[in-house]
């Protein structure tokens, strides 16, 4: 009879857990001079502590949009609260930080990387998470410093301005379906979008808004 | 009575305590004729251990409490304890106090106690019968000129153990000899090893035991390592005279290995392993003996919410009938599921020689209380004052993951093997290395300041601590 009861015990016990997080993933700061101050929140939902080191690095965006990481420019400075520190089971914790960069607009990438317990030997999993952190000027980015050029596959953006925007384009096809997706336009860089499908796009700036069809 | 009312006294205080995870285990067997439960509790600053069972007829318990107090890993309550000199071990299960300390040149253990027979399982330990007082120290201590000493003194219900080691280790060679006392039986051990190139090594052991009559023992053995083929091959002598030699192969996706064993009989064992896709293996063993010739065949399937395997496997039956051998070859089916909620069911069959079945069944669940669910997350302000550095090896690499105490603080380095720690004012503070909380690995320090002093950012100095890797 104790080992039904044993088992039952084990059965009705039981627990949710799910995994890390970092938030925001992506904060646009909008500020007056070099300096941007912000926050990263970070949770650790598993039911085992988590040691966390937090470190900042720089990042490109090729013209297909794809990110990859690279050392920080030595010109730009992140200063944290702290860059590492310990965290219980169901946990959440703010970490301030200040960017320092030597003109706006610039960017940076806070990775939060989780180690589990620890082992002396054998595989140590880290769990990285990433926040992506643009200074912004205050000025926004306008259609007019965009030069837009219309291909068969798609739409060439070629920033022109000194000036960063995030822009939301939504691609409609012939069959009815739409596809919308939202990217960072650097200063001076290039950025296509790729139709899957026949179909027109409409790409709204934070000042004005492109629509293929009307070229 | 008394034993319950101790393990909720101990479970009471323990509750108590703040941030716990729990891991809970239940299961029975009629392989070991057990059937029990145990709780893990993994608080701030120890871990608890209660278990409870019936074995063969008998109640079992287990009860135990480590945790880090100054620079020692103290554990009050059961404790395994394996202290091990240079081919010679001693191995003590204790119900009593353990205490140990690991430094970069001097390690250091002491127990006191009652000696035990234990009982184990995948779901709860105990202790079966409490035999003896028993009372230790173990010592080493490691020299700059790669002289390594180290001493164990036991007594243990009337059986003496007094031993000294000395090992020389110098590029890639080390010598290295043991003696004393070992539970009551006389010893003395030498063995020489050299790897005079990276994949080669030869290792060679002498020994000698006094029980009712002196035995003495010797082995010699090589290694080579030649790209994707290991060969090995051993002679030993003692009360009976063996040769092995074996080569392996391992590939992406198929190894194989041979072995040839010459003893008073001749055997060859033949395992070859194919892996098809990233989650199923299967495994032929082809036996060549005297006695006669064996196949089997055994397979894995590695998933995401259930594992299984099927195979032949040689194990020690403690309880087989006297005057036959032990160790049996029984068809083994195991499966374990993975559960929601962080829980998990293992099932293990065994199918004996004689055609009887045996069961194993036990489960796995975490669980939590006192943490920190409310909305405010902890925080700390940016503060203008603070302490950097980096941890390097001595030729200069970056260690990531290791652990510095900075006043009252614990700070880990980076994926850059940089560290920091931010401060309100310029005050001075204690800083050092905590090898035994490194995140990956065994390290021993090198060098490391004493006190640094925070500073504003732009006047910060970085102070760099060596550490090493520790074997």
């Amino acid at each position: 009879m104790y080992k039904t009861w044993i088992l039952a015990v084990f059965v009705l016990i039981s627990v949710s857990a799910s995994a890390q997080q970092l938030a925001p993933p992506v904060l646009e700061l909008s500020v007056k001079r070099n300096i941007g101050r912000g926050a990263v929140l970070l949770g650790n939902n598993a039911v085992i502590p988590q040691t966390v080191t937090l470190e900042a690095v720089g990042f490109t965006v090729s013209e297909m949009g794809g990110a990859s990481s690279q050392p920080l420019d030595p010109s730009i400075t992140v200063n944290f609260s702290e860059t590492s520190f310990r965290m219980p089971p169901k946990s959440q914790h703010q970490i301030d930080y200040d960017v320092i960069c030597p003109k706006v607009p610039c960017h940076v990438q806070i990775q939060a990387n989780f180690h589990g317990l620890r082992t002396t030997n054998g595989i140590a999993v880290v769990i990285r998470l990433i926040s992506f952190v643009y200074l912004v000027q205050r000025e926004a980015l306008r259609v007019e410093d965009v030069q837009i050029q219309k291909e068969i596959q798609g739409l060439v953006i070629t920033n022109r301005s000194e000036k960063y925007g995030r822009v939301e384009a939504t691609l409609r096809y012939v069959d009815g379906t739409e596809r919308v997706e939202g990217f960072p336009l650097f200063p001076g860089a290039i950025r296509k979008v790729t139709f899957e499908k026949p179909g027109y796009g409409i790409l709204k700036f934070p000042k004005g808004s492109f629509d293929s069809r009307k070229q | 009575v008394k034993v319950v009312t101790a393990i909720f006294g101990f479970l009471l205080v323990a509750l108590s305590a703040s941030a716990q995870s729990f891991q809970m285990r239940a299961g029975t067997s009629t392989l070991m004729d057990s059937s029990g439960a145990s709780v893990k509790i993994y608080a701030p600053h120890s871990v608890m251990d209660f278990g409870v069972g019936v074995a063969q007829g008998q109640f079992v318990f287990g009860v135990s409490d480590s945790f880090h107090w100054r620079d020692y890993d103290v554990t009050a309550g059961d404790s395994q304890l394996g202290f091990s000199l240079d081919n010679a071990g001693l191995g003590v299960a204790i119900r009593g106090l353990s205490v140990k300390r690991t430094g970069e040149h001097q390690s250091f253990g002491l127990f006191a106690g009652s000696t035990n027979l234990t009982y184990g399982t995948p779901y709860f330990s105990g202790v079966r019968k409490m035999q003896h007082l028993g009372i230790g120290t173990f010592f080493k201590h490691r020299f700059s000129n790669g002289l390594t000493s180290s001493s164990l003194l036991a007594v243990e219900g009337g059986k003496h153990s007094a031993i000294e080691s000395l090992k020389f280790e110098r590029l890639r060679f080390s010598l290295s000899g043991a003696g004393g006392l070992l539970a009551g039986k006389t010893f003395t051990n030498l063995q020489i090893s050299a790897h005079p190139l990276k994949p080669l090594r030869f290792s060679g052991v002498h020994q000698d035991l006094w029980e009712a009559a002196h035995v003495s023992a010797n082995s010699a053995s090589a290694f080579l390592n030649f790209r994707r083929l290991d060969f090995n091959a051993a002679i030993f002598s003692g009360r009976t005279v063996g040769e092995t030699v074996g080569i392996e192969f391992h590939a992406e996706w198929i190894d194989a290995r041979f072995n040839y064993y010459k003893t008073t009989t001749n055997s060859v064992n033949m395992i070859f392993g194919e892996r098809i896709g990233r989650r199923t293996r299967v495994t032929e063993t082809f036996s060549l003996s005297n006695g006669g010739n064996d196949l089997s065949i055994g397979g894995s399937y590695e998933g995401r919410h259930f594992s299984v395997s099927v195979g032949h496997q040689t194990v020690f039956l403690p309880f087989a009938v006297s005057g036959q051998s032990a160790f049996h070859q029984v068809l083994t089916v195991s499966l374990r599921l993975q559960l929601p909620h962080n829980s998990s069911l293992n099932i293990e069959s065994l199918m004996l020689p004689d055609g009887k079945v045996r069961h194993t069944v036990y489960g796995d669940t975490w669980a939590y209380r006192n943490v920190d669910n409310s909305s405010s997350p902890s925080h700390k302000a940016l503060q203008r004052y603070s302490i950097e550095g980096n941890v390097v090896e001595p030729d200069g690499q970056i260690v990531v993951g290791a652990a510095i105490r900075i006043g009252k603080e614990t700070v880990f380095s980076d994926s850059h093997g940089h560290f920091s720690l931010r401060f309100s004012k310029p005050i001075a503070v204690i800083a050092k290395a905590i090898p035994e909380e490194f995140l990956v690995g065994t390290w021993a320090v090198i060098s490391t300041p004493v006190t640094v002093t925070a500073a504003l950012e732009e006047s910060v100095k970085k102070i760099q601590i060596v550490v090493r890797k520790a074997q």
